[in-house]
């Protein structure tokens, strides 16, 4: 069963073109792993899809409705965790969340244990009522992936959310991820991080200058590309297989 | 407080329902919007504390005492259309600058994009969020500025005035906040985020220079004769100015006098501020909701939005020709780049500046007597030694630079610093030095060297020298007993607040002695010409003891 599915989806920003028809189908319990070059349009997809941009052409459906007739009820459905720890710096972890459970009109008293809880099992017990303006990007990532999901999602879409983690939180993202999957959820991610990418997703998507450029399993990806590795086929299919000439160059420059 | 304003909201639970509003939604985002508030930090306060939580309702108590100070005026000065002038006058500005000052990171919040727009939330009620929480920032800081002086009206001037004073607050406060918006639409339509900010920043210099001088001024208007001279009638030029209307229709409603002007002005005071929200909405709004959508997007940004500076700029220049070692340079264009560019390090500098001129308007011209002219007085003042305050009070903004340069946001980047294989760090501290000498003491006393030989004449040119030189030294003396520490190289939340009261202390004592004992030696120019010379060889003596400073001499966090 589809549960995302776009065609033609295209966005621009005064004539400057971020997304160029890009059409593709996620099915139910599916983790895709959305790559490519900064500025390619990775994060733009994201937010079309979570109806944060609601200004795109084409269609696009998501869960069975209609993104463009449909947003709210859509929106209460899916988890949206954002890159760059995007939440209100002056709050505490227990207000923040407390106030997004409102948002989704969630019952007070069982959330307020859920978040509790939450963030006793991520350890932040200490610091769940200090102000998250202190709080290293490791602690925010945490509150946000909270935030992203208290309301129990079918889908959830992550903007690059192993950036800036320590290893070990690195490793608790990707077990989540692979939890949630077994648990039936749809996950949409984009990162930077290919050998995360390779082992993680069922499915790979890339994408460069607002299109895609390639749709599948890492088996198909590796036939079409010809590499053995998520990198080789990634530098070849964005053809930024200069990068050894460029580093070439580069160490000529410092040493004249 | 924030509890007691969501009860309030509570009342209109029915309207909001009514308008399809979701309301339990809506509350949640004012009463968060509302906390953020308490914990923000007002730009223009400078000895501010991290974590406060009222930091808001201080404001509020703040506008209230001005308010106070307002009412007074009214009850002071008789001439009605006058005083409510300067009330109406008074309500604009402080309504227009918070709005732009305090409340800018509100309006140009770009943060619920990505926080409050990913939830199921209709944009019904996410603009009626919005609208409701500037509705009650603004209303509860009107009502602070405005209740004192309405009650005050009541009081004195009856019922009929007392009304149309409530009227014409509102009115107001509509106006300002019409116009200031008005003024932000149509910057955004016409230049880039980048400058936008630039325009906000000297709007929130502005603002702290007005809360700081404006309790020194304020006051003085009380004494001022003009006041009481001025003639009931309404002058023509009065149809010009929005807070004159306002007053205008205030006597209208105390005397019941009906003529053309009184007409005119009333008719205006209460049709402008809703053409002007009419005119704005039709023509600006339409490319604001886009602009605002585009606000921090790299792509919106574009290549215009990546400002050009030519490499040739002026710090440049300047420094070849005042620093002499290659590192003397660097740390002098370094300091010099961080004033002109650092938005947070002007906002800490230049209302020291503005508050400086002030207070040597205020000191110099401060004790006229009522029934002398003003050549008389200046005459007066010629003869007297008060240019001294003038001539000594440039070196505070020295100190108060010299303490903010250490502080950036950037602080990180000082590993450079100590990864570059610096043998002399002194030359660090000698180009920064000069680079504020440079750049706030010699303009700032030039400028009162101005002011001082125009009423002073030339008699004021030993001082003039004198006190140079004098500064010079003192400049160099207190930057060996400071802490030395290196150019933007410290986080500013560790500036020491408590320090700052006594380190202002510490310089007026300091320019009190240095001042007092220029004014026993003020009868004796030969002394001083003979110190000038002696002076500078001392302060050179000092420079090149900087010069030899070692790491170990240094303090680095």
């Amino acid at each position: 069963m589809e549960v995302i599915q776009t065609k033609d989806l295209s966005k621009q920003y005064n004539k400057h073109v971020v997304l160029r028809n890009i059409s593709l189908t996620v099915n139910a319990g599916e983790l895709i792993g959305y790559i490519g070059p900064n500025g390619a349009g990775k994060s733009t997809t994201i937010k079309i899809l979570c109806g944060l941009i609601p200004d795109f052409t084409g269609q696009a459906a998501v869960l069975g409705m209609d993104l463009a007739t449909n947003a709210i009820e859509i929106k209460r459905r899916i988890g949206y965790i954002p890159e760059n720890a995007a939440l209100y710096e002056t709050l505490t972890p227990i207000e923040y969340l407390l106030f997004v459970g409102q948002l989704y009109q969630l019952p007070t008293k069982p959330t307020n244990q859920k978040i509790n809880s939450l963030l006793a099992l991520f350890g932040l017990d200490h610091a769940k009522n200090s102000r998250m303006a202190t709080f290293s990007k490791g602690m925010k990532q945490k509150v946000l992936l909270i935030s992203g999901m208290l309301h129990n999602p079918d889908i959830i879409f992550l903007d690059e959310p192993l950036s800036g983690l320590d290893a070990n939180a690195v490793i608790l993202v990707k077990e989540i991820l692979m939890q949630l999957k077994q648990s039936g959820k749809t996950i949409f991610y984009s990162s930077h991080i290919m050998e995360v990418v390779e082992k993680l997703s069922d499915r790979i998507i890339i994408i460069d200058q607002g299109e895609i450029i390639a749709d599948g399993t890492f088996q198909q990806l590796t036939e079409q590309a010809h590499g053995s590795s998520l990198e080789q086929i990634f530098t070849q299919l964005t053809g930024q297989n200069e990068q050894v000439s460029v580093a070439n160059n580069f160490v000529d420059i410092i040493r004249s | 407080m924030t509890a007691v304003l969501l009860k309030i909201l509570d009342l209109f639970k029915p309207i909001y329902s009514w308008q399809g509003v979701d309301y339990a939604q809506l509350r949640a985002i004012v009463g968060i919007k509302l906390e953020m508030d308490n914990r923000r930090p007002p730009t223009y306060q400078t000895h501010r504390k991290e974590d406060s939580n009222a930091t808001f309702m201080w404001m509020v108590f703040m506008y209230f005492i001005l308010g106070g100070m307002l009412a007074f005026l009214l009850v002071v000065v008789p001439s009605l259309v006058f005083t409510y002038s300067i009330y109406h006058s008074f309500l604009m500005v402080m309504i227009t600058m918070t709005l732009v000052s305090d409340f800018s990171s509100v309006l140009l919040d770009t943060s619920d994009n990505t926080i409050v727009l990913p939830r199921p939330i209709s944009n019904k009620t996410f603009y009626a969020a919005r609208a409701t929480h500037i509705l009650l920032y603004i209303g509860l800081i009107s009502l602070a500025l405005a209740i004192g002086p309405i009650i005050t009206t009541f009081f004195i001037h009856g019922i009929g005035a007392g009304l149309a004073t409530v009227v014409t607050s509102f009115l107001t406060v509509f106006l300002s906040v019409a116009l200031t918006n008005g003024f932000y639409l149509l910057l955004m339509r016409f230049t880039t985020e980048e400058r936008l900010k630039n325009v906000i920043n000297y709007f929130q210099i502005g603002m702290a220079i007005l809360m700081m001088g404006g309790n020194q001024i304020l006051p003085r208007l009380f004494t001022k004769p003009m006041v009481e001279g001025v003639s009931s009638e309404i002058p023509w030029w009065s149809l010009l100015i929005p807070p004159m209307w306002m007053a205008n229709t205030i006597q209208l409603f105390k005397d019941f006098q009906f003529d053309g002007i009184a007409l005119t002005t009333a008719a205006l005071a209460l049709l402008f501020p809703f053409i002007a929200w009419w005119a704005i909405n039709r023509y600006l709004t339409p490319y604001f909701t886009q602009k605002l959508a585009d606000l921090g997007t790299a792509s919106a940004r574009g290549t215009d939005g990546q400002k050009k500076i030519s490499s040739k700029t002026k710090g440049n220049a300047w420094a070849s020709s005042f620093a002499r070692t290659g590192l003397e340079k660097a740390a002098f264009n370094l300091a010099s780049f961080g004033f002109s560019r650092d938005r947070k390090l002007k906002l800490r500098i230049y209302p020291a500046l503005g508050y400086l001129i002030v207070l040597i308007f205020v000191f110099i011209f401060r004790g006229k007597p009522e029934e002398t002219t003003w050549v008389e007085y200046l005459a007066n003042l010629a003869s007297s030694e008060t240019h001294l305050i003038a001539i000594y009070a440039c070196i505070y903004l020295v100190v108060v630079a010299t303490y903010e340069i250490h502080f950036t946001d950037d602080y990180k980047a000082a590993w450079i610093f100590q990864s570059a294989p610096l043998k002399e760090p002194g030359y660090l501290l000698i180009g920064t030095m000069k680079s504020i000498f440079l750049r706030f003491f010699v303009p700032m006393y030039a400028a009162t060297s101005l002011l001082v030989l125009v009423i002073w004449k030339a008699d004021a040119l030993v001082d003039l020298i004198f006190g140079f030189c004098t500064s010079l030294l003192l400049m160099l003396v207190m930057g060996v007993i400071a802490e030395k520490q290196l150019p933007l190289s410290l986080q500013p939340s560790v500036r020491n607040q408590g320090g700052s009261m006594a380190r202002a202390i510490i310089t007026f004592l300091i320019l009190a002695v240095v001042g007092g004992g220029h004014y026993l030696l003020a009868k004796f120019d030969f002394i001083l010409w003979i110190a000038c010379p002696v002076f500078v060889i001392v302060s050179w003596m000092i420079l090149k003891l900087f010069e030899k400073l070692k790491w170990e001499d240094i303090e680095i966090t």
